[in-house]
């Protein structure tokens, strides 16, 4: 062949590249996680020989940095308050900690490769929605045995009730430290004042009045989108209108609900006329343009267009209403914005206390300084409400009736932001001065209709379901998104279908084996 | 032996720093492959996490996807690959014979550009492009007075997009591997065809092509090692968690990347990984073997 010899060489040393790069691949990691991790468990065994050696009294003669891992987007004044925040925390304990913000955008991904990938920290927050149980059972969590707490964290002992502790503990060992506070989710409308004034909507106390609302805005031609339901929103009016108003229960994020009364769980592989119904009424707000044409797709959430002007409504829980409420109302005071809740009649089931927690990291160096330190979030104001809600007179400050005033500069620190929930307090907790009207008239409400549960802190395990909850997860997304957003072109075909496929992905059996640990859990309990 | 490594003394030194890079970080993970196998617990790390049996191989073949998503992946493939080949050699064609080296330059670098976006640009680019309320497109259809058409929704029409944006994004850089050869060919076969009279497309009928054979059987092979691996980028930055595009656009990695990222097992993604591996080993053992048969001096061993 008449080749020239140079670029025949170059062409093969480019051609074994390639070549070799393509075996590379994504292997890589696993290795260096495996020797990372064998390296991490010799240190942690020589820590746990010293701590026999020491008995029970706590030893910070060592200075040490802490690392703790926390699920936010962050906010600009996160550094300036943590510097305040290690001041302190060197005079008490020896020690400094060092945040890192997981972004909230695919947040499962990273927050698993935190633990696969052998990486050194020694804090991380978890929660049932982040499937706290489950990372317990895999052993990534530390146990936090008695003596463990009796020696660095007593005034958590003291001050937690014991069915707070019992929330973070799986099959008998304690895992994390939930949050002393009894949360209740209130899901509701957010809704323009203005513009109800304009189209002489009094209240939304139905989804009647909301679907009124979107109808008026929609044609008024002003430009404004009704509401965008993007990511977080669009899964609260299937899951108020029917779950929570019908009194049952959703677990976690298994997509499993269970019957209050009865603690059976619903199948979801039978026909639901409400829930056929319910689809059929999302598609007419889907054509109508009730609902954004982009939602499946847009990355801007409804809680930003909302804010920005660019629609008229979004949903989401109290709390959230409540900062959005205080966001909008120094830019466009003549906005008016209020918040509905939906649910306005039914029991109210409240969270788990372990709807947020914080755990220590299992191959953590330190975990007695990390223990002592979250014993500090958790049981001391100035570090509580400082973490919480940033730099008191920079900030934010405490009204003369002890609620929460938020200072110009809180935006750059906004309240809860920049999530401390896992040591969130009831002791500690404020409500704010200028928030939403009707904030506490809602939480009361609430409150009075609260319903406990036993469930609560029912902790599945699913390794033996993991294949059917996998399956299940799919068809949830290809399935029942596009349902519950009213872009199925024929809805009764389309809701068979999801009917079938969720038979198919193995529903019954996960069922069953969810309904034996029920019983077996609320016959123990 | 010996006489061998004497004699090529430079080039066996040359390929150390290669042959020592491959097996850190290719042949030594590979140990990693037991994962497939393991019910991976994060306290006792890949080797001690106990055994799993084939458990976690049965999600991907229980969950009904696995030969949708498998077709899928393969038929996407195979479409990139005829597809970008073809675009890749006339790209490298038409540059090899322009004439201005300003032109060539110029063309070359328009080519190369998209290669340097993420996939993460290129997905809002087609946001923008696509979507029903002011994408381009639609804005376009609806200024001429026709009906604006609603992408995100119709599965029909991501077949060509997806194949267009893939070769968008890699003709530029794919076809420097062609030009490179091309160049390699001896000048002097050209002025001699000229002096015979052969036009331009003789030429390149007659010399270009039959002489970048080699290097084309090459690079397909290459790609068809990869036919059971899914661009992950692609797929999952222009279609995103939009489930009415599933069945056309769903391919194995996305569809694990869904499945399991609420529940996170490491070990039924590993077992995937292992599938496609395992698949990728045999379709490329195959295809060698078969263009041996054809022409031995073409297949890669």
């Amino acid at each position: 062949m008449a080749v020239n010899k140079t670029g025949l060489v170059l062409l093969v040393t480019i051609l074994f590249a390639v070549l070799l790069a393509g075996c590379g691949g994504s292997n890589n990691e696993n290795g260096a996680a495996s020797s990372a991790a064998a390296s991490k468990q010799s240190a942690s065994a020589a820590v746990a020989s010293d701590d026999a050696a020491q008995g029970d009294k706590a030893d910070t003669s060592k200075p040490v940095t802490l690392k703790m891992v926390l699920i936010s987007d962050g906010a600009p004044d996160a550094k300036l308050v943590y510097e305040e925040v290690n001041k302190k925390l060197q005079q008490d304990i020896n020690a400094t900690v060092d945040i890192e913000f997981i972004p909230f955008a695919d947040w499962q991904k990273a927050y698993s490769l935190k633990f696969a990938s052998g990486e050194d920290f020694d804090l991380i927050v978890t929660a049932t929605w982040g499937q706290f149980a489950d990372y317990a059972r895999k052993g990534a969590f530390k146990a936090l045995t008695p003596e463990l707490m009796k020696t660095y964290a007593p005034r958590t002992l003291e001050s937690s009730k014991q069915e707070v502790l019992d929330a973070g503990t799986v099959d008998g060992q304690l895992y994390a430290l939930p949050m002393n506070y009894r949360e209740i989710s209130v899901y509701g409308y957010v809704v323009r004042g203005d513009l109800m004034k304009k189209y002489g909507i009094k209240a939304i106390d139905s989804l009647d009045d909301y679907e009124s609302y979107l109808k008026a805005v929609a044609e008024d031609g002003s430009g404004l989108v009704p509401w965008e339901a993007t990511s977080y929103d669009n899964w609260i009016i299937p899951h108020m209108q029917l779950q929570e108003l019908r009194d049952r229960y959703e677990m976690g994020t298994l997509g499993v609900s269970v019957d209050l009364a009865t603690n059976q769980i619903v199948d979801a592989s039978a026909s639901d006329p409400q829930a056929l119904a319910l689809y059929k009424r999302m598609k007419t707000w889907n054509e109508k343009g009730y609902i954004s044409k982009n939602s499946l797709v847009n990355k801007v959430s409804s809680k930003d267009s909302f804010v920005n002007g660019k629609s008229a409504t979004f949903l989401t829980n109290l709390l959230d209403a409540n900062a959005t409420f205080q966001t909008v109302q120094a830019a466009h005071p003549d906005w008016d914005v209020r918040f509905y809740p939906i649910n306005t009649s039914n029991k109210v089931v409240a969270n788990s206390y372990m709807a947020n927690g914080m755990a220590i990291n299992a191959k953590s160096k330190n975990p007695e300084r990390a223990l002592m330190l979250l014993d500090l979030f958790k049981n001391d104001a100035w570090y509580n409400q400082t973490t919480t809600y940033g730099l008191q007179g920079k900030h934010w400050d405490r009204s003369a009736d002890g609620k929460l005033i938020l200072l110009p500069d809180s935006p750059n620190y906004p309240p809860d932001g920049t999530c401390p929930w896992g040591w969130r307090d009831e002791r500690y907790y404020l409500t704010s001065k200028d928030g939403l009207p009707n904030f506490d008239e809602v939480m009361k409400s609430q409150r009075d209709r609260v319903a406990l549960t036993k469930l609560n802190d029912f902790q599945p395990d699913l390794d033996k379901i993991k294949t059917q909850q996998a399956a299940l997860a799919d068809v949830a997304s290809q399935y029942q998104a596009p349902l519950t957003l009213g872009f199925a072109k024929d809805v009764d075909k389309a809701y068979d279908e999801l009917l079938a496929k969720r038979k198919q992905a193995g529903f019954e059996k996960l069922q069953q084996e969810l309904q034996a640990q029920i019983d077996r859990y609320v016959a123990a309990k | 032996m010996i006489k061998e490594l004497r004699k090529h003394k430079v080039l066996f030194a040359m390929m150390v720093p290669a042959v020592v890079y491959f097996f850190l970080l290719c042949y030594l993970p590979m140990a990693g492959t037991v994962l497939a196998f393991k019910n991976y617990r994060f306290d006792k790390g890949i080797f001690l996490s106990p055994w799993a049996g084939l458990d976690n191989f049965e999600f991907f073949f229980r969950s009904g996807k696995a030969l949708l998503v498998t077709s899928n992946t393969v038929l996407y493939n195979a479409a990139f690959i005829v597809s970008g080949l073809l675009l890749q050699l006339a790209v490298a064609i038409v540059i090899a014979e322009m004439g201005g080296r300003f032109l060539r330059k110029a063309a070359q670098s328009v080519l190369l550009f998209p290669f340097f976006l993420s996939w993460v640009v290129v997905g809002a680019i087609v946001y923008n492009l696509l979507n029903y309320d002011y994408g381009f497109l639609n804005v376009l259809l609806r200024a001429v007075g026709l009906q604006p058409i609603d992408f995100y929704s119709s599965p029909g029409w991501w077949k060509y997009i997806l194949l267009f944006f893939h070769n968008w994004k890699y003709v530029g850089y794919n076809s420097l591997v062609y030009l490179a050869a091309i160049i390699g060919i001896d000048r002097s076969l050209y002025e001699a065809a000229s002096i015979d009279g052969a036009n331009v497309f003789q030429r390149i009928r007659r010399i270009t092509l039959p002489l970048i054979v080699p290097t084309t059987v090459i690079m397909v092979l290459l790609s068809v090692g990869n036919i059971f691996r899914g661009n992950f980028d692609l797929f999952y930055q222009l279609v995103g968690s939009n489930g009415l595009l599933f069945n056309a656009t769903d391919v194995i990695d996305t569809f694990v990347f869904r499945s399991l990222l609420s529940s996170q097992d490491i070990g039924m993604s590993a077992a995937t990984g292992l599938y496609q591996s395992v698949v990728c080993f045999a379709v490329i053992l195959a295809t060698n073997a078969l263009v041996r048969r054809v022409q031995p001096d073409y297949s890669l061993f």
